[in-house]
């Protein structure tokens, strides 16, 4: 600094009461201008968090569906119908079903935003039926494959108090069963029992449930929830605002295939229940001798009942009146049958929807934000995540 | 500048500040000024230092989890493909052979020792095996083979696994443009449902109701740590095979 202006410094009062006031004001300045670029880095500092949040939800929604899906119609190793489930039965259904709030109990065949998906696990708790079971049947005679685990105090080959289980067989009903007791060849299951009748074979077998759905907890905040099919239910991800599912399936109807129907292994069919032979009338459902759910008799053959619906390979988009317009399995006055094209389901489409759990975060209702919320800077917007996606079920997919 | 002699260096310079340099107080409160802008700007460079070192860490943990999701869902496929490989040797193959120890054609050396991965991770194909059918990577005994658990519920059929193929990921697809990381191995075992008594032999009877039927396991490791394993039980009809269920294996 130059001696004539410290001199200046030194000796002029005036001049330092306006410096002082520039330097005021520029200071204010300075300060606003940090001020403002820490409430913006604030901003972005609190909004980075939740749209990694946001994300890791995301991945945790998308694996439950993808696990569940991927593991679909896996069936059992023992009995004629082993191999994949949904050979047999629908595997993947609209719906919610299980012991509790069961969908088609109360006449719903299709929402939008609801998946059920049945799987075998590999497991030792499978076998076959050794006597016929009636409608409402609580006790199941069974006979134990020579692949049983060891038997334990409480079980025997694997199936003990709680064991979750399906009976199913080859002619496409199918229940979900909890165990009570067993002991000896006699397993005890819960009331109200069996809701089909079943022959001697059918294949009782440890069993996943997956039902996937939204759901709104007391605090009014939307949930991915999973329910076990049996008494647990329970929620994934929070602030999940939508979900919704679209099926693609197999544009050919089901074919017999060369075995014959009075031949104990299957398969009979390219999917689907087997017929019974041309002459032979199941007594327990409503279709004539020879016919079932996906097959009709014409000119004393089998032949399909469910409709070509396209002339390709190429998988089709399974509309929601497709899957619940029949025909049905069973039949249609079967107050648990489902719709027969469900065993055409080959490809799922999943479309989920999360948004940042803070309402500070959000803007105002828009193509970005479902719910709208108070955010009105840059730095505090994390729109919503909408992701989708496509499973396609290998043990739905055989033979493809 | 010329300075009086009192001014020049020698003299008590505390003493002679006011007078050889007018203003010189006035000048250091100024430099003490300074002082405070300089600590007003070490505060706010902290501060911001501080909200990009929270994003920058942020990010690096995102980025990482992504990876690590994304590797998940290639070592998935993977192993779903090592599987599926198997089951191209397996179609004319003898199964009698590969249970008792034969290999396919996709392999990379011996069906033992030590394989060193991405990163420089071993990978001892003889733990793996030993992990498999016993949950020991150190090695099973019969004992420990035939005890019944959750992942091995048949006891003494509990399968007896066979290292089948195994190498790179890459040399499954010779092919690809694209350098895949990883590697891949699959084994077999008979099926659980066996009544021969006899792990290292498909049923022969007809009334074995295991006959013609096994199970193939596919695990890949990597890319990076991901570890994934699928499972199939295949089934011999006529010439050919048929995956009868698809399962992943989770630990």
């Amino acid at each position: 600094m130059s001696r004539r202006r410290l001199h200046r410094l030194a000796s002029s009062a005036g001049t330092t009461l306006i410096e002082a006031l520039v330097a005021a004001a520029i200071f204010t300045v300075l300060v606003a201008s940090v001020l403002g670029l820490v409430e913006r880095l604030q901003g972005t500092l609190q909004a980075e968090p939740e749209r990694a949040d946001l994300q890791q939800r995301t991945r945790v929604a998308v694996e439950q569906i993808q696990s569940a899906l991927n593991e679909a119609g896996a069936g059992p190793l023992v009995g004629a119908t082993r191999g994949s489930l949904g050979r047999y039965v629908a595997s993947v259904l609209p719906y919610r079903i299980g012991r509790l709030r069961n969908d088609p109990e109360s006449g719903v065949r299709y929402r939008p935003d609801v998946l059920s998906v049945l799987s075998v696990p590999l497991t030792g708790a499978q076998a076959v039926l050794r006597d016929g079971a009636a409608v409402d049947a609580t006790f199941l005679t069974l006979e134990w494959p020579a692949s049983c685990p060891p038997p334990s105090s409480a079980t025997v080959c694997g199936f003990g108090p709680g064991t979750s289980a399906v009976v199913f067989d080859r002619r496409g009903r199918w229940d979900l069963v909890t165990v009570e007791s067993a002991a000896g060849s006699t397993v005890t299951i819960d009331a109200p029992g069996l809701r089909f009748a079943y022959s001697p074979g059918a294949v009782v077998s440890e069993v996943r449930v997956d039902v996937l759905s939204l759901r709104v907890d007391a605090q009014g905040i939307s949930q991915l929830s999973r329910y076990d099919g049996f008494v647990a239910e329970f929620p994934i991800v929070e602030h999940v605002e939508s979900v919704s599912f679209e099926y693609f399936g197999e544009p050919l109807p089901p074919q017999r295939l060369g075995v014959p129907l009075d031949n104990t292994w299957g398969p009979w069919t390219t999917y689907g229940p087997s017929p019974p032979l041309a002459v032979v009338d199941d007594p327990d459902d409503t279709w004539p001798a020879g016919e079932n759910c996906v097959f009709q008799i014409a000119a004393g053959e089998h032949v399909p009942r469910l409709a070509t619906l396209s002339t390709g390979r190429v998988l089709v988009t399974l509309d929601p009146a497709t899957l619940r317009d029949g025909p049905w399995c069973p039949d249609a006055g079967n107050p648990h049958a489902y719709d027969a094209d469900l065993l055409r389901v080959r490809r799922v489409r999943a479309t989920l929807r999360l948004q940042v759990a803070s309402s500070a975060l959000r803007g105002a209702a828009s193509a970005f934000f479902l719910r709208g919320g108070s955010s009105t800077t840059a730095e505090r917007l994390v729109p919503d995540q909408e992701i989708v996606f496509d499973v396609a079920p290998a043990n739905l997919s055989f033979g493809r | 500048m010329l300075l009086p002699p009192t001014c020049r260096s020698g003299v008590d310079m505390a003493a002679a500040r006011e007078t050889c340099w007018p203003g010189f107080g006035l000048a250091t409160r100024a430099g003490q000024s300074d002082g405070v802008a300089l600590l007003t700007m070490l505060v706010v460079l902290i501060a911001t230092a501080a909200f990009v070192a929270a994003l920058v860490l942020t990010s690096v943990v995102e980025t990482r989890i992504a990876a690590s999701w994304r590797d998940g869902a290639a070592a998935m496929s993977a192993a779903d493909a090592v599987a599926r490989r198997a089951l191209l040797d397996l179609a004319t193959a003898d199964w009698d052979a590969a249970l008792g120890g034969a290999v396919s054609t996709f392999t990379d050396g011996p069906p033992s020792g030590v394989r060193v991965l991405e990163g420089a991770m071993q990978l001892s194909l003889d733990a793996e095996t030993s992990e498999l059918a016993c949950g020991n990577p150190t090695g099973c005994s019969d004992a420990e083979v035939s005890r019944a658990s959750a992942e091995r519920p048949w006891g003494a059929n509990n399968p007896r696994w066979r290292l089948f193929g195994y190498g790179p990921l890459a040399a499954l697809f010779p092919d690809d443009p694209y350098p895949l990381r990883g590697y891949v191995a699959s084994w077999v075992a008979d099926d659980p449902t066996e009544t021969d008594g006899s792990p290292s032999h498909d049923g022969a009877t007809a009334d074995n109701p295991g006959r013609g039927v096994l199970l193939v396991t596919g695990r890949a490791y990597g890319p990076g740590v991901a570890r994934r394993t699928v499972q199939l039980v295949v089934e011999r009809v006529g010439t050919e095979l048929r995956i009868i269920a698809w399962r992943e294996l989770r630990p």
